[in-house]
């Protein structure tokens, strides 16, 4: 009876003691860090903590990210101790949608999609993070200061802040990768020079085919341009440009968002494209092979045996016996109507690296821990590899290229989880390297010189990075599979069989049908909300 | 032993026909042994997929991680809707029942006469190489076998368009031309799973009698007549079960094969209802939706399988119950 | 008396030839197919020692060109792979004593005709072919029952397959004769007895079958290790080879991510350096595994024994 009394005052007293917290943790926030947790200084916590985080990683670098250099740093003297439970990174995407889904949460969540983030910050899986950086994280908040666009991409509708992201502030990052390189070794030797417009590259093209340039004896072993059709880097949207409008699903132009595969000037790309094809002068591979196969292609052989061709970059994947001749990329071309245009890029950034969940007992922590990724060092550690910098005494630093038993890219990851993790690397951090100089006479899209050069033919119409809504992603969802399917065969076939003026108002109609009006509202929505918000601040 | 009867005997016993319950009790305890052997195997059964089987709800209902599988909103058929509705719908269902039908009519009678001639081979070693070596590419991963696809069938490079050049022929752009997914997935199946599924056929000729061949040479029989009223006969009911098994699978393909392969010439003859269902869970997580698709796939799939069973036990052949 | 000789000896001229003549098809179509099989099996040889520019432009065909080993030096020095390869053979070996031993005593008591309800057990094992809860409530309930991060997860809940234990009971159905079941009962052998001492053995073929099958299907699964196993040292074989093989990595990240092509690159050369060698890794000790079960294969040893 006395130990059933004894109980039952307990039970009640610790129920008034939780209303009671309640209600100051509403006004007071700091009322339920631990008494040992450290706003400033280290250690943060007293007690040693334990923080299970979820995420992938990438395999050069492996699964064991306690042992980096890196995470050694940010970890130092902090008395928070990470349990990492990593997946390969090609099966992240089921491992993480199984996480959310049987709500068996870590405490943190790395590398989700923004609508995951919406959806379980507005269903309170994650909690919101922007008092936290206010407060604990002074390096982030910082680089969000410094970058409002940042700032805007993890915000969501509802005004909260559910994740930290990876970005990479670099500049030079505006310029689209997806250029147009083409053999000056072979424009030489028929006399030509390098194109202006899009007549002249169907004219430097057809001299290609026809001409044995490769010297071997057969006029027809050339292939005159190819690429990977419907790829960001290697696919054909470079020539979008001569017709006034970009390869992307949706670009704004004067706040208007437009469906680009529903817009004259893609048709017009189109028929260009087709008139291409049906010279020979795209190679047939480009619609069926990979970027694997692409890139073996372009650098097979002793010699080169390809004209042009879309790439990032030419020496960095074609064969070192000839990686020269391909020279500088080619600015953007002059369309029949004089459009010449290339995108101004939204910076790499993914939003939902970082999400801290409901079930995280440390979060103050959490965050004072994870700031340390931000600073603006570390920052740079983690996305170049503590192996790879090497500090000077003037505060710049020099970059230690790969000893022979390491391949580049396994060089790079070595001690770093690389893409998979958060960092905020700023252009100001970059202008501290002492990078690599170009080749004479070459530019590369790694190299400020080709930002520069691209600069006078950037428009500001890519889609912004952005948050949507719970239903804004909904109805997203709804539409994309079968319209992205839709035009992405229909275009396919334009290129390859012709027909795009016969077939173009059945094409708009079928789109209708699928509800491309409503598809385009959505964006459109997204796009007002956000500039409304960036208007607010 | 027949299922209606059965059924009979277990729901309209109650008062009519005591007698009947006795009997049956006493069956039942005359084989108790049986039930121990079946026992552990229906536990698992039970445990593994009987109670996770709530979550068949999720095709009604849309699925919130956070309200969980019970406590998320009934919609009753609007996922079934969309997918019958979608652009996609008929095609998707045409391709994955024609690419079945192929495998069926190919792939299936292929494995079981490789078995058979393979059982006729006295030559051990000769079978045991051809054995071991048809039943390697079993190991080779999707992704692999498309790359080499890939390389063999290049329409420049390739050594299938080489040789095709080289008898005169025209070079074919193989992935380029929708007419030609469907042979070439068909072919590499039967490549890499032709070793692999005679297996189990080699395994049922080991029971066959060897007296009836001896019996058979007696009468004069050769060994093509031996294959075919011997050999075949013996293994029909495996046959017959495979094929019903096979039935049950029609609406259903392995889809990362087929997503390799696939490209946006071919794309009309290769899109099936599992590359769809993944397309549309790579735009986000649409729980609920690819488990209506799922569901909708499996009842053709069950509705098949039990159309096939009843068939075979109508022409007196093995079938499952 | 000699007609009948002379027409046996007839028909036995005739029969040898009309069995030479089969045996030489049969040797040549054999031979063919064999040698159709072969040769991309030689390619992907080849091509593990191979420069994977020219793997992938058609430029290697009978030998392997700009050989390297590469390849081999990036799988075999990671001390993943041992140790998944020692994962693997311990799930492999547990998974097919716990499949046999439910599968097997299963599928024999469902072949029993005095069985009453059979036909309904089946009907309900049948069933799970096709409906399943899917991955969502299964993790609940192999959470629930302490399973998730240990190897249980892996060996315990693909130990059942419906559609193998239809295979099974099948054989049983159509391989042991009916007198077996006679005269055993007649000797007052019980059930359990029969089972043991004479189906078991009586079933080696199909026992050798079904432990191949459910060998390969666990040395090459990864899905539940992916789900299940958060412990990367628990990691099997196959999980950690698809972690070596990254060059869809970037497509893991979400859609609105935008990343270095360069780093996808460089995945992706490093991807293709080691795809081949890395199935010649993963492939082998199954591959082995066959010709050793093969010698339960005998022609006719089942009926035989029971003669005996």
């Amino acid at each position: 009876m006395k130990m059933k009394q004894a109980t039952q005052i307990t039970a009640l007293s610790s129920a008034i003691m939780i209303l009671i917290a309640g209600c100051s943790s509403e006004k007071q926030a700091t009322a339920k860090t631990p008494a040992d947790f450290h706003e400033t200084g280290l250690p943060i916590v007293d007690k040693p903590i334990t923080l299970t985080i979820a995420g992938n990683f990438d395999d050069r670098t492996g699964a064991k990210w306690n042992e980096l250099e890196t995470f050694k740093k940010i970890n130092e003297g902090t008395n928070v101790q990470i349990n990492w439970n990593l997946t390969p990174g090609t099966d992240w995407k089921t491992k993480r949608n199984l996480i959310i889904a049987s709500d068996d949460l870590p405490d943190v969540l790395l590398d989700l999609t923004t609508s995951q983030v919406v959806t379980g910050g507005a269903e309170g899986t994650f909690i919101p993070l922007e008092d936290m950086i206010e407060k604990y994280a002074p390096n982030l908040k910082n680089f969000l200061t410094k970058y409002p666009e940042v700032r805007q991409a993890i915000t969501a509708p509802d005004g909260h802040i559910y994740s930290l992201p990876l970005a990479n502030m670099s500049e030079y990052k505006h310029a689209d990768g997806n250029t147009l390189w083409i053999n000056k070794e072979w424009l030489k030797k028929i006399g030509m020079e390098m194109p202006k417009t899009t007549d002249d590259l169907l004219k430097v093209l057809k001299a290609f085919k026809e001409q044995d340039m490769d010297g071997d004896g057969n006029p027809n072993n050339e292939i005159p341009l190819t690429g990977v059709y419907g790829d960001g880097q290697y696919g054909f949207g470079n020539l979008f440009g001569s017709f006034n409008t970009l390869d992307r699903q949706f670009i704004v132009k004067d706040d208007k968002v437009q469906f680009v595969r529903g817009t004259e000037e893609f048709r017009n790309a189109i028929k260009y494209l087709h008139s291409l094809y049906e010279l020979g002068l795209i190679d047939p591979d480009s619609f069926t092979q990979n970027s694997t196969q692409h890139i073996a292609k372009i650098s097979a052989g002793k010699k080169a045996s390809v004209g042009a061709f879309f790439a990032w970059s030419a020496d960095q994947i074609t064969n070192a016996s000839f990686r020269w001749d391909y020279g500088s990329p080619m600015i953007p071309l002059v369309g029949p109507t004089g459009a010449q245009v290339t995108a101004y890029n939204n910076l790499q950034m993914t939003p939902g690296m970082f999400t801290i969940t409901k079930v995280n007992k440390h979060p103050e922590a959490t965050m004072r821990w994870v700031d340390r990724a931000y600073e603006p060092e570390m920052s740079m550690m983690l996305r170049e590899g503590p192996n790879r910098l090497k500090k000077l005494d003037n505060g710049r630093y020099d970059i230690i290229e790969n000893p022979p038993n390491f391949t580049a890219g396994e060089w790079k990851v070595k001690e770093t989880p690389y893409n998979s993790f958060v960092y905020g690397f700023s252009e100001e951090m970059r202008k501290k390297q002492n990078l690599p100089k170009a080749e004479p006479g070459q530019l590369d899209p790694d190299f400020d010189e080709w930002y520069e050069a691209l600069k006078p033919y950037m428009k500001h119409w890519i889609f912004p990075n952005i948050m949507f809504t719970d239903e804004q992603y909904k109805q997203i969802e709804r539409y994309q599979t079968d319209i992205k399917k839709y035009t992405d065969k229909m275009e396919a076939q334009w290129i390859v069989k012709g027909g795009i003026d016969t077939e173009w108002d059945n094409y708009l109609k079928t789109l209708d049908k699928m509800g491309l009006k409503d598809f385009i509202k959505v964006y459109q929505e997204g796009y007002d909300t956000n500039k409304k918000n960036l208007a607010k601040k | 032993m027949n299922t209606n009867t059965e059924r009979a005997m277990l729901t309209e016993s109650k008062p009519v026909a005591k007698p009947r319950v006795v009997a049956l009790r006493l069956r039942i305890l005359r084989s108790w042994q049986l039930y121990v052997l079946v026992l552990p195997l229906l536990v698992h059964v039970a445990i593994f997929q009987y109670a996770p089987m709530y979550g068949l709800q999720i095709a009604f209902k849309n699925f919130r991680a956070s309200a969980g599988i019970l406590g998320s909103k009934w919609v009753g058929l609007e996922h079934f809707e969309r997918f019958f509705n979608s652009y996609s719908f008929w095609n998707t269902l045409i391709n994955t029942l024609l690419i079945n039908l192929y495998e069926l009519i190919f792939a299936f009678p292929i494995a079981i006469i490789f078995a058979l001639m393979l059982n006729q081979v006295t030559k051990l070693r000769f079978k045991k190489w051809v054995q071991t070596i048809t039943y390697a590419p079993h190991f080779i991963s999707t992704v692999v076998l498309v790359g080499m696809l890939f390389i063999f069938l290049n329409p420049r490079t390739g050594m299938v368009n080489n040789l095709i050049d080289f008898f005169g022929g025209e070079r074919i752009n193989f992935f380029g031309e929708a007419a030609w997914f469907k042979p070439i997935y068909i072919i590499s199946e039967i490549w890499q799973t032709t070793g692999w599924s005679a297996i189990i056929y080699l395994a049922a000729l080991t029971a066959v009698d060897p007296q009836l061949h001896e019996a058979a040479i007696m009468d004069g029989a050769n060994k093509f007549h031996r294959v075919r009223h011997i050999d075949i006969p013996s293994i029909m009911p495996v046959i017959m079960i495979l094929l019903i098994l096979k039935m049950g699978h029609f609406a259903s393909l392995g889809f990362s094969k087929v997503l390799l392969m696939q490209n946006d010439l071919n794309i009309d003859a290769s899109e099936v209802i599992q590359t769809y269902v993944y397309k549309t869970g790579l735009v986000g997580a649409q729980y609920s939706y690819s488990a209506a698709i799922g569901l909708f796939d499996n009842l053709i799939n069950f509705i098949l399988l039990l159309s096939a069973n009843q068939l075979a036990k109508k022409f007196k052949q093995q079938s499952l119950f | 008396m000699a007609k009948t000789d002379t027409f046996d000896a007839v028909s036995r001229i005739k029969r040898s030839r009309a069995d030479k003549a089969f045996d030489y098809i049969n040797y040549t179509l054999l031979s063919i197919f064999l040698l159709i099989v072969l040769y991309p099996l030689y390619f992907i040889v080849i091509s593990s020692f191979s420069d994977p520019t020219a793997v992938n432009t058609g430029a290697v065909s009978l030998i392997p060109k700009g050989f390297t080993l590469e390849g081999y030096r990036i799988i075999l020095n990671n001390n993943d792979v041992w140790r998944g390869y020692g994962n693997s053979l311990l799930y492999t070996v547990l998974n097919v004593v716990i499949s046999l031993a439910l599968m097997i005593p299963g599928g024999y008591a469902l072949s029993r005709k005095e069985m009453a309800g059979r036909n309904l057990l089946m009907f309900l094992v049948v069933i799970t072919m096709f409906f399943s809860g899917g991955m969502i409530p299964t993790y609940i309930i192999i959470k629930k029952l302490g399973m998730v991060d240990t190897i249980w997860a892996l060996i315990v809940p693909s130990a059942v397959s419906a559609y193998y234990v239809i295979v099974i009971r099948t054989f049983f159905q159509n391989t042991l004769p009916e007198e077996m079941f006679e005269s055993a009962k007649v000797d007052g052998c019980s059930t359990f007895r029969f089972f043991f001492q004479m189906a078991v053995p009586l079933s080696a073929p199909i026992i050798a079958v079904m432990a191949l099958f459910t060998a390969v299907s666990q040395w090459n699964s990864f899905f539940s290790a992916l789900i299940y196993l958060h412990r990367s040292e628990l990691y099997p074989l196959q999980l950690v080879l698809r972690g070596i093989l990254i060059s869809s990595q970037m497509s893991a990240h979400g859609s609105d991510a935008v990343v270095d092509p360069e780093s996808i690159a460089e995945a992706q050369r490093y991807a293709e350096l080691i795809k081949y060698a890395l199935i010649m890794v993963a492939s082998i000790p199954v591959l082995v595994l066959y010709p050793f079960l093969q010698r339960y294969f005998v022609k006719g040893m089942m009926i035989g024994s029971v003669k005996g």
